[in-house]
């Protein structure tokens, strides 16, 4: 007895016509042997189908959607939204996308626009421009804090002012013309000599 | 000009040429019996005054109850008397620091038409008010000018006492006394040309701090009244420097000139000047005299090596009490002068009192920015 070979694999991936598949089925009753193939490939399938659950990291997109040129579609999609505007979506356009894929772009705030539109709700938007807003806003506040800090420090010492000695003996003359006193001169102060360097 | 230092025994001279009313304390009952003793007690009279320096703050804005009209008018006439009398004489001011006295002596002589003259110094001020009739006097024995009485009055009661002789003359004694009654100072009015012959301040324990007065006189000529002007334009130095209006204090101030409008003590500001970088702000309570020199800079301290140093209110000043009472200090990028005619304590307050002056904030923030900026 011939066994399914690759009609099996056919049969798995629900690939065969209607006649084919009883005829395959019909086999698999009466042949152990294709029936423990034909189990092992089920099994095998449906571990690769848990396989591509796994999401990749959301800031490991951002950042390979960030490293490209802003001007060219990025790996996920057109950032400037007229793929959306030509094509309804990437998914569509490409028709290669895995299921992964395509929840990531859903994830993806709406620079382009799917044709539902409902993906593309301004929350969402929101959610996906606000990193950038704030580390935008977070840079300035350093700066700024920096520029002020770094001033305010600098002109701590007063600026170089040339050493005075008051003079005495003018401002003695300067009260009494003010004060109305007829003593202009204060000789204890006048006969102080200046100390020499 | 001429100064001693006085004995007690020669200042006990001196308070025997003056015939001082029974109620008040007379200079001669200073106490004589040490330095020691000297020191405690002006200590104590400084602290005293101090506190009441602080207390009385500019609280005190409403003129004080109780004082006599006449006594004002007389303390207002003495102006005019002296400009209008022609005289000679000798006159001394004393002021006692710890104690000790300072004196000085010069020779006066006020003609009508020409001013005042102290050997030969032109001493009078020629100011837009003279030129237009009304002269200008202050203080001292030149009498009180209308604003001088007016702080008088507002921070003291002005009352007469019993009258007494000085010089061989006749005088009325005015006396103006403080909220408490204690008198803080006295003034001799001489009863036939209304001139004032001599003045007392006393601090708050009725120590007495300085007098000026006429030693002798000789009146040559009385005035022809005690309270017109005589239009006299005496040769006179003009003021140094120039006024300061209100706007160009508040553009200092807002440059971080410490400038204020009163001191304690009830000092008032009554007039700014600026003479080059120098700017003299004219404090009064009415009876002491307190000049401010501000200037920028840092304090050269080679000059005051000989001087008293102290520190106030986290300030290094430098202090010498003679005829007047010296304080210097430098604050933040200015240099600070008091030169003050004031009870013992008062440039202590002065210094104590004076507002922080320099960059604030934005000034610093700005001298920052210029020193970081490459494209400057």
């Amino acid at each position: 007895m011939s066994h399914l070979g690759e009609r099996l694999t056919a049969l798995v991936d629900g690939e065969l016509g209607h006649d084919e598949r009883d005829r395959a089925l019909a086999h698999l009753a009466a042949c152990e042997q294709c029936r423990a193939e034909a189990e092992a490939l089920r099994r095998l399938k449906s571990q690769l189908r848990a396989l591509r659950g796994a999401d990749p990291a959301p800031g490991l997109l951002h950042r390979l959607d960030a490293m490209g040129d802003p001007t060219r579609p990025g790996p996920f999609g057109d950032p400037s939204g007229t793929t959306s505007a030509r094509t309804g979506s990437s998914v569509a356009r490409t028709g290669s996308s895995s299921p992964a894929v395509r929840r990531r772009r859903t994830r993806r705030p709406g620079r382009r626009a799917p044709a539902g539109g409902a993906l593309r709700a301004p929350a969402v938007a929101a959610r996906r421009d606000a990193p950038r807003g704030r580390y935008l806003i977070a840079g300035a506040a350093t700066l700024a804090v920096l520029g002020v800090g770094a001033s305010f420090a600098a002109g701590a010492q007063p600026e170089r002012l040339p050493p005075v000695t008051p003079a005495l003996e003018q401002f003695a003359v300067d009260h009494a013309l003010t004060a109305g006193d007829v003593s202009i001169a204060d000789p204890t102060v006048l006969r102080d000599p200046p100390v020499g360097p | 000009m001429r100064r001693t230092r006085l004995a007690r025994g020669q200042r006990s001279h001196i308070a025997t040429r003056v015939s001082t009313p029974s109620r008040r304390p007379a200079p001669a009952a200073q106490p004589a019996d040490g330095p020691a003793h000297n020191l405690v007690v002006g200590g104590f009279a400084a602290a005293v005054l101090l506190l009441s320096l602080v207390t009385a703050g500019d609280a005190i804005a409403a003129r004080r109850p109780g004082s006599d009209p006449d006594a004002l008018k007389m303390l207002g006439d003495a102006a005019g008397a002296a400009r209008t009398t022609t005289y000679e004489g000798t006159q001394t001011t004393t002021t006692w620091s710890r104690g000790a006295p300072a004196t000085a002596q010069e020779r006066v002589a006020h003609n009508l038409g020409t001013g005042t003259f102290v050997r030969g110094r032109a001493v009078d001020r020629r100011s837009d008010a003279r030129q237009a009739g009304v002269e200008e006097v202050h203080g001292g024995l030149g009498g009180f000018s209308g604003s001088m009485l007016d702080l008088l009055a507002r921070n003291y009661s002005v009352v007469r006492a019993d009258d007494g002789s000085i010089c061989g003359r006749t005088a009325h004694v005015i006396e103006a006394r403080r909220p408490d009654g204690s008198a803080a100072g006295r003034f001799w009015i001489d009863r036939d040309t209304g001139l004032m012959l001599h003045r007392e301040l006393l601090d708050p324990v009725g120590r007495v701090a300085n007098v000026t007065g006429f030693r002798s006189l000789s009146v040559i000529r009385p005035g022809a009244g005690t309270s017109g002007t005589s239009g006299e334009r005496p040769d006179a130095s003009p003021p140094p420097g120039r006024p300061l209006a209100s706007a160009e204090l508040g553009d200092l101030r807002d440059h971080g000139w410490a400038l204020p409008e009163g001191l304690p003590g009830g000092l008032s500001l009554r007039e700014a000047r600026r003479s080059g970088e120098v700017v003299h702000l004219s404090y009064s309570d009415g009876l002491s005299m307190v000049s401010v020199f501000v200037q920028r800079g840092r304090l050269d301290e080679r000059r005051f090596a000989r001087w008293h140093r102290k520190i106030t209110a986290g300030r290094t000043v430098f202090q010498q009490d003679a005829l007047h009472r010296w304080a210097v200090w430098e604050n933040g990028g200015y240099v600070y002068t008091v030169l003050a005619d004031a009870p013992e304590g008062t440039s202590d307050a002065i210094a104590a009192a004076m507002p922080r002056s320099g960059a604030g904030f934005w000034q610093r923030l700005g001298r920052g920015f210029r020193r970081l900026n490459p494209f400057d």
